[in-house]
């Protein structure tokens, strides 16, 4: 072969080579996400969240944790998932430091395990509205040896929380409604009401003391519709759904908030149109 | 540079006419091999691969996951590519590795602006054409040290280094880039011959090693007009490590890249097998210092990576734990062992070995005993077997214990959840551990024989007498067998 065709052919081979590695690394990554995207359940809109764990200072983010970043990230906290009844919710999970795993306890989703560098893919229906919330519900500890391990010292599991809100399209409210949960006067007002088919629109302030897994609020026989959990002390959390039941339900807290809210009660008036 | 005696004592060591029957000639043997090195596409064979494999573990370190163990740049460098390194690459193929190392091809491409082809023309005492500054390296600089200070920096940080691939990319990516600099500033090697970090240990561990690459007979090379092994010719680049192959007497600053193979019009060149340690010649402070460096990192390493010391492994980690003050500590310990303790302690022993072995020589007649300059230098060569094997049986556990990563980052080169081969979720599986101290006790205890039959040998070089020989070395063989110990105790608890 003549001397600078072989040259053209060699450097040519190269420069593929140096350009081959990324294309294929994005072209890899595009495919997966649309055979995870196929191997979900088909139904309304796909919402995916890449959420990456992260052990220091304990977060779950959605920003992208890679080798050049990692010195000095700044990720944003992940803590909401808003999705609507009926769409598909598709989460892949990876880690960047230690062994994580996320749950949604009131969806019995999890504990879905991922060591560092690994990804794992879940996909459902969020065919119930609520308010869920997601933790991460690993010990974490380190997975690897002595040699390849990271030395990481602080986990700040506690961090890694977040809160799946799943929604139906009602539009606008009829009633507004504001309940305010302490210890002190358990729901207040203890009762609430609205009228047969309104789109209620209903505000849970929690002022407890920050005991237990936070404020729950639940109505009983519209648990499909009406599910929130853990919401914090000083936090609220704003949610619709339809009274399509007529009669008297009980309000209850569904997550374990402390002996007195636990026993606390309330009820819900739904009343004919 | 090369003093008189040492000279003489190259004669006695290595005959100049080649080879010896200790050698077997592997050009004449395997004429495969012969014809390999003289094609022109070798080593760009060897190197073009591994480079575009080293451009994957950059795009890996930077853009993949900052978990070392599911990352290609840690678990194929620090794992894969240091195993076969140490315990096969140098022990069997001398410096090897240099011959397919990516990093300078950079520098090589900027001087001689050329991949598969030779210019032809007159640069640099070279009948090449070469581009570039052409420089000649400073003269205070054509020594090692610089290659120690910068393996000493680089091990400082090695608990950072072998966990965080982004260290690594750092590391690396800097040393194309000086690399690249160099070539473009200075003419041939000079990355290699004198900044290099891994050349340097690579150049004093080549010396146990079973090939050399020689002329096979020096009164060729001395009546050779055209010295076309340095100065090169239309069929090869002039040696890149500035070696004439009729003066070539050890591995430590030959880089097997083959081109004097090619450029040889006698077809005086070959590949030699050899016994384990042939080269058995120290020539400077910097050269002993680093046999004392590569030593002491290889306890250290021990310690701090394999050891069961939770405080010293966080002092190490500088950029996981944070601990400054402990770091400093650690840094301290490790520059103040390697750099004044263990020579201390060594020249004690040596000193003590002189005073003992020339008791009454004087009065016998024999002659004046060896200086302890001499002396110092020339049994600093007893450190390297050992030194060799301490690194061996330290790099097997890592195979051993973590080599399973590499079943799995085959198909998750970045840590990034691929599974490109099936077996990206490959757990992680320790190689029988419990196999590691059976495994390290006869690397250990060989390399402590070695060290004292080379030892034995060269005391037989210098003082000429076998009882004060062996008396000379007593206090220096005590010294290796404690240091063996503590190795042995170190691996085996």
């Amino acid at each position: 072969m003549n001397e600078k065709i072989r040259e053209i052919v060699v450097v040519t081979a190269m420069i593929a080579g140096f350009i081959g590695a990324p294309v294929f690394s994005h072209y890899y990554e595009a495919h997966r996400d649309n055979v995870a995207v196929a191997a979900a359940p088909k139904s309304g809109k796909v919402h995916t969240f890449h959420l990456t764990g992260i052990a220091k200072p304990g977060m779950w983010t959605l920003d992208s944790v890679e080798g050049w970043n990692y010195w000095w990230r700044k990720p944003t906290r992940f803590s909401e998932m808003n999705v609507t009844k009926g769409d598909t919710v598709i989460i892949t999970l990876t880690s960047i430091d230690v062994q994580h795993s996320l749950k949604i306890p009131a969806l019995g989703i999890g504990p879905i395990e991922v060591d560092p560098g690994h990804l794992k893919t879940i996909s459902f229906v969020a065919d119930r509205a609520g308010s869920f919330p997601f933790l991460c519900g690993t010990v974490c500890s380190c997975t690897g040896t002595g040699f390849a391990c990271t030395l990481v010292k602080k986990h700040g599991h506690e961090g890694m929380t977040g809160v799946l809100t799943v929604t139906e399209q009602l539009g606008n409210p009829d009633v507004k409604i504001a309940v305010t949960v302490s210890e002190a006067k358990g729901f207040d007002p203890p009762e609430i009401k609205a009228k047969v088919g309104d789109v209620v629109e209903l505000t849970v302030n929690s002022k407890s003391n920050g005991v237990g897994q936070g404020v729950g609020f639940c109505i009983s026989e519209y648990e499909t519709k009406v599910d929130i959990q853990g919401i914090a002390n000083g936090d609220s959390r704003t949610f619709k759904f339809r009274a399509d039941k007529a009669g008297s339900f009980s309000i209850y807290s569904s997550t374990k908030a402390g002996e007195k809210i636990d026993a606390a009660a309330g009820s819900f008036v739904v009343g004919p149109k | 540079m090369i003093r008189d005696t040492d000279k003489m004592q190259l004669r006695v060591i290595q005959p100049e006419v080649y080879p010896p029957p200790d050698r077997t000639d592997l050009f004449k043997k395997f004429p495969w091999l012969s014809k390999l090195a003289k094609m022109r596409a070798y080593p760009n064979v060897l190197v073009i691969p591994n480079l575009v494999m080293f451009w994957i573990f950059l795009l890996a370190g930077i853009f993949g996951s900052p978990a070392g163990n599911r990352n290609i740049m840690i678990v194929f460098i620090w794992i894969l590519w240091w195993f076969g390194l140490i315990t096969v690459l140098v022990p069997l193929g001398s410096r090897s590795w240099c011959t397919m190392c990516p990093l300078p091809f950079f520098g090589d491409l900027v001087q001689r602006r050329a991949v598969t082809y030779v210019r032809k023309g007159n640069s640099a005492g070279t009948r090449n054409q070469l581009f570039g500054k052409l420089r000649v390296w400073p003269k205070k600089l054509s020594n090692i040290w610089l290659q120690n200070i910068g393996f000493l920096c680089l091990a400082s940080f090695s608990a950072h280094l072998v966990t965080r691939p982004m260290a690594t990319v750092l590391m690396l990516g800097g040393l194309i880039v000086i690399a690249t600099i160099t070539g473009y500033l200075y003419r041939q090697r000079v990355f290699c011959n004198y900044i290099c970090p891994v050349g340097g240990f690579l150049s004093l561990y080549s010396m146990t090693s079973t090939v050399e690459l020689r002329s096979r007979d020096k009164n060729v090379c001395k009546k050779c007009t055209s010295k076309a092994c340095v100065a090169g010719s239309d069929k090869g680049w002039g040696c890149p490590w500035i070696i004439y192959m009729g003066k070539l007497e050890r591995n430590n600053y030959c880089g097997m890249c083959t081109e004097c193979v090619k450029s040889c019009p006698s077809d005086n060149i070959s590949l030699f097998w050899r016994p384990f340690c042939s080269d058995k010649i120290l020539k400077g402070y910097d050269e002993i210092w680093k046999a004392f460096i590569m030593l002491v990192l290889a306890m250290a390493y021990s310690i701090v990576l394999l050891g069961p010391f939770g405080k010293i492994k966080d002092w190490a980690n500088i950029g996981e734990v944070g601990n400054y003050k402990g770091f400093a500590i650690y840094v301290s310990i490790l520059w103040f062992a390697a750099l004044i303790a263990l020579p201390a302690v060594y020249y004690v022993a040596i000193r003590l070995g002189r005073g003992f072995a020339s008791k009454g020589l004087e009065a016998t007649g024999d002659g004046a005993a060896p200086s302890m300059k001499d002396l110092f230098i020339r049994y600093g060569y007893t450190l390297v077997p050992l030194g060799l094997m301490a690194w061996i049986a330290f790099s097997f556990p890592l195979m051993m214990v973590s080599g399973s990563y590499i079943i799995s980052i085959i198909s998750d080169p970045l840590g990034r959840g691929w599974n490109l081969f099936g077996t990206g979720e490959f757990p992680w599986t320790p190689f029988h551990p419990d196999w590691m101290a059976y495994i390290q006790i006869p690397c250990l205890m060989f390399g402590l024989f070695y060290s004292l039959k080379c030892g034995h040998e060269l005391a037989l070089d210098l003082w000429k007498d076998n009882r004060r020989a062996v008396t000379s070395i007593i206090p220096l063989a005590i010294l290796l067998t404690l240091v063996t110990i503590a190795f042995l105790r170190m691996y085996t608890g």
